[in-house]
């Protein structure tokens, strides 16, 4: 099969799958209706209009929006470091979107400030979770400024989230029940909650990021071979450097910030896309990958939403359960040392 | 081998005697009746009251309750603790807890709580302003050495996740601890059954029965009040609350979702089965209750444009257009704790008439609002 045959058989596969999504939930829509709807007749139920037109449609194009940005980070990731084991999370970005999260829901109590009174608001959640990324990407901007080896960098990144995670604990050890729980499902990641027009947002952050990889596709080839390749080669080592921590951290940031981390489909992905088009090359990559994380975490939201039952399930719970066995499948299979 | 098999008949038999001794024992004594709670019995001896606490495992709690100082020797019963009634110097763990030294008129007994803040009682909070109540910090875990230091008489703790730890700590500081399982009552009248509990304890047991007869009678005249009310006409009622777009509610024998059909509410999850809370799906939810005439009970919330700014998708219910919204914010005190959870549990039948002036507001005339409010933009 050629590239394209696999890219037409991805692209059908994920028209039917964005359907399925749509008409399966607790309330099963026949997909009949669904195009009946499509056609300009309403829905033979008033709560359908609300539950797809303001649920679901906003539901899977976040799904969409974050299977692209996630997996595309992870992509970025683990091509620079030259590590499979890197994700889009690896600089820190999501520790410090907890952090901010954290700080906003827990030091309420934890401390006696009163920064808020009741749940948090809506948007609060937002801007404190987008000003924890910020937080840290300015932080790690101000190491890669200072440190040259991609190695250290990776390493201050791992810390960076250690220390904010401890300070994550020390919050939850000291808050009450309530919010405790509520800090606990955000980080358990929901793509549920994004409305009309918090998706505008989301889809001007993730088309930012996304544009500035498409400059810097021919460095990545080249990074594959190492830092110093790369260099002989007339690649900007440090323009690429800056380029992948902006994106990265736009991408990830953004979706972090209306949707919690979303575990595992950043390191998934990129595996996923290396085995099924069996190249390096990342002008087929960045697209394979974008494209299969739309598949993965559209098919995983269609498994959360539980059809048929009262209740669904955290999506953090089921990426995983599909992201775990898949890279050990994946370590069993083939040989990393190849393609890094 | 066969030995191996002797020695374990051996125990079982021995093991199974000691239960039904102490079964034995406890029959001889006077049980004295209850009228809705299943999580405690309490017998009656010729100068003593025995406290049984129902727990997991047939483990049950016994404590041995003195009338006075003197020796008695219960030789068959195994004993938890042996307290001598009257005024005592006590620590809590919840604040429904708080509302029964409240209606016994023992505020002062209360030396230390968790988290002060919470509390709204009047006397209670009038003790705590001359820092005669210590506060023992929101942390998770006690402070078990100041607990030891502080010497209490007893210790009541909420049996929420693991207590056995403690319980075992404090057991061999000799300073006995209840295990309060009063949260497991099916029937509100059973939870509010629990202050004799605290009435032995403090040696007001006949002030605790007529407190409990009276409110008793109250939820049965409230309940009279709207027992004619064909099925038709019983409003559909929503309850809980939002986080992103999973929904938490009240399940089918809970307090609330019981109180709500008492009150001839039709409450639209008793479909579904399970006790303590639901976990549902928003568009689940929508979808069932989306045409439901009142919202009770969502979450603490002041207003409804807080709800929409926590939520957006609140605005998609009828019950938030028609602002027919109400919740347990009515009664705070004067550090933010909310009446409701106090004093609530103890009072079923204000809970009841609260509940009968939102659904039926004819058969409620004069009755005031106590703990629910409507909400309002």
């Amino acid at each position: 099969m050629t590239h394209r045959v696999k890219f037409i058989c991805c692209l059908v596969l994920m028209g039917l799958l964005w359907l399925l999504n749509l008409s399966l939930g607790s309330i099963a829509i026949p997909l009949v209706s669904l195009l009946e709807r499509l056609a300009g007749f309403s829905f033979p139920r008033e709560s359908w209009e609300i539950i797809v037109i303001d649920y679901r449609i906003p539901k899977s194009l976040t799904a969409i929006l974050a299977g692209i940005g996630l997996s595309v980070s992870g992509l970025q990731m683990q091509t620079f470091f030259r590590n499979p084991l890197a994700g889009p999370f690896v600089l820190g970005i999501s520790s410090g979107a907890g952090l901010g999260v954290a700080i906003l829901s827990m030091a309420g109590t934890a401390f006696g400030w009163q920064i808020l009174s009741g749940s948090p608001n809506y948007w609060a959640v937002i801007v404190a979770s987008s000003a924890g990324a910020i937080g840290v990407l300015v932080l790690m901007g101000l190491a890669a400024w200072k440190v040259k080896d991609s190695m250290t960098l990776l390493i201050v990144g791992l810390m960076f989230g250690s220390a904010a995670s401890s300070v994550v604990t020390l919050l939850s050890y000291f808050s009450a029940a309530e919010e405790l729980k509520m800090f606990t499902l955000w980080s358990m990641g929901n793509l549920g909650n994004t409305g009309w027009n918090e998706l505008g947002i989301l889809t001007g952050a993730v088309v930012f990021g996304l544009s500035l990889v498409l400059f810097s596709v021919k460095s990545y080839n080249a990074m594959l071979l190492g830092e110093a390749y790369a260099k002989s080669m007339g690649i900007n080592f440090e323009k690429l450097r800056w380029i992948m921590i902006v994106s990265t951290g736009i991408l990830t940031g953004g979706i972090t910030a209306f949707c919690g981390p979303i575990a595992f489909i950043g390191i998934a992905v990129p595996h996923l896309a290396r085995l099924l088009f069996k190249t390096n090359d990342h002008r087929i990559l960045f697209p394979a990958t974008a494209i299969l994380g739309i598949l993965v975490l559209l098919a995983c939201d269609t498994i959360a939403q539980l059809p048929g039952f009262a209740t669904s399930l955290p999506i953090n719970a089921v990426t995983t359960a599909f992201g775990a066995p898949l890279i050990i499948w994946l370590i069993m299979k083939r040989n990393f040392s190849e393609a890094f | 081998m066969a030995a191996i098999r002797l020695l374990i008949f051996v125990l079982l038999i021995i093991s199974s005697c000691r239960q039904s001794d102490q079964r034995g024992s406890l029959d001889a004594l006077k049980e004295v009746p209850l009228h809705y709670a299943e999580g405690f019995s309490l017998f009656r001896g010729e100068n003593y009251y025995i406290i049984e606490i129902i727990q997991q495992d047939n483990e049950n709690q016994r404590f041995l309750v003195q009338d006075k100082q003197e020796s008695i020797e219960l030789s068959e019963l195994s004993i938890d603790g042996k307290i001598v009634a009257g005024s005592h110097k006590i620590i809590l763990s919840a604040t429904p807890q708080v509302a029964h030294l409240d209606y016994l008129d023992a505020a002062e007994n209360l030396m230390a709580f968790p988290d002060l803040d919470l509390i709204t009682s009047e006397k209670v909070r009038k003790s705590i302003n001359d820092n005669k109540i210590i506060d023992l910090g929101k942390g998770p875990a006690w402070d078990l050495e100041k607990i030891i230091d502080l010497q209490p008489d007893w210790v009541m703790v909420s049996g929420f996740g693991e207590t056995s730890q403690m319980e075992n700590r404090l057991k061999s500081a000799k300073i006995p601890v209840l295990i309060n399982k009063e949260y497991q009552e099916k029937h509100p009248l059973g939870r509010a059954e629990w202050i004799k509990i605290t009435g032995v304890l403090l040696g007001k047991m006949e002030k605790a029965e007529v407190i409990y007869t009276e409110i008793a009678d109250n939820y049965q005249n409230a309940l009279e009040r709207v027992s004619q009310i064909p099925s038709q006409d019983k409003p559909s009622v929503l309850s809980g609350s939002m986080y992103k777009d999973i929904w938490y509610a009240p399940a089918k024998d809970s307090w609330a979702a019981k109180i709500i059909g008492d009150a001839a509410g039709q409450y639209l999850f008793d479909q579904i089965e399970g006790r303590g809370s639901l976990t549902l799906n928003y568009e689940f939810v929508l979808d069932q209750a989306g045409q439901a005439a009142y919202w009770i009970g969502a979450a603490d919330h002041t207003s409804l444009g807080s709800m929409v700014d926590q939520n957006p998708k609140y605005s998609d219910f009828e019950a938030y257009k028609k602002k027919k919204v109400f919740t347990y914010t009515l009664g705070r005190g004067e550090t933010g704790g909310y009446r409701y959870f106090e004093e609530g549990y103890l009072r079923p039948d204000l809970v009841l008439l609260d509940m009968i002036k939102i659904l039926h507001p004819e058969k409620a005339d004069e009755h005031q609002f106590r703990y629910f409010q409507k909400l309002e933009d």
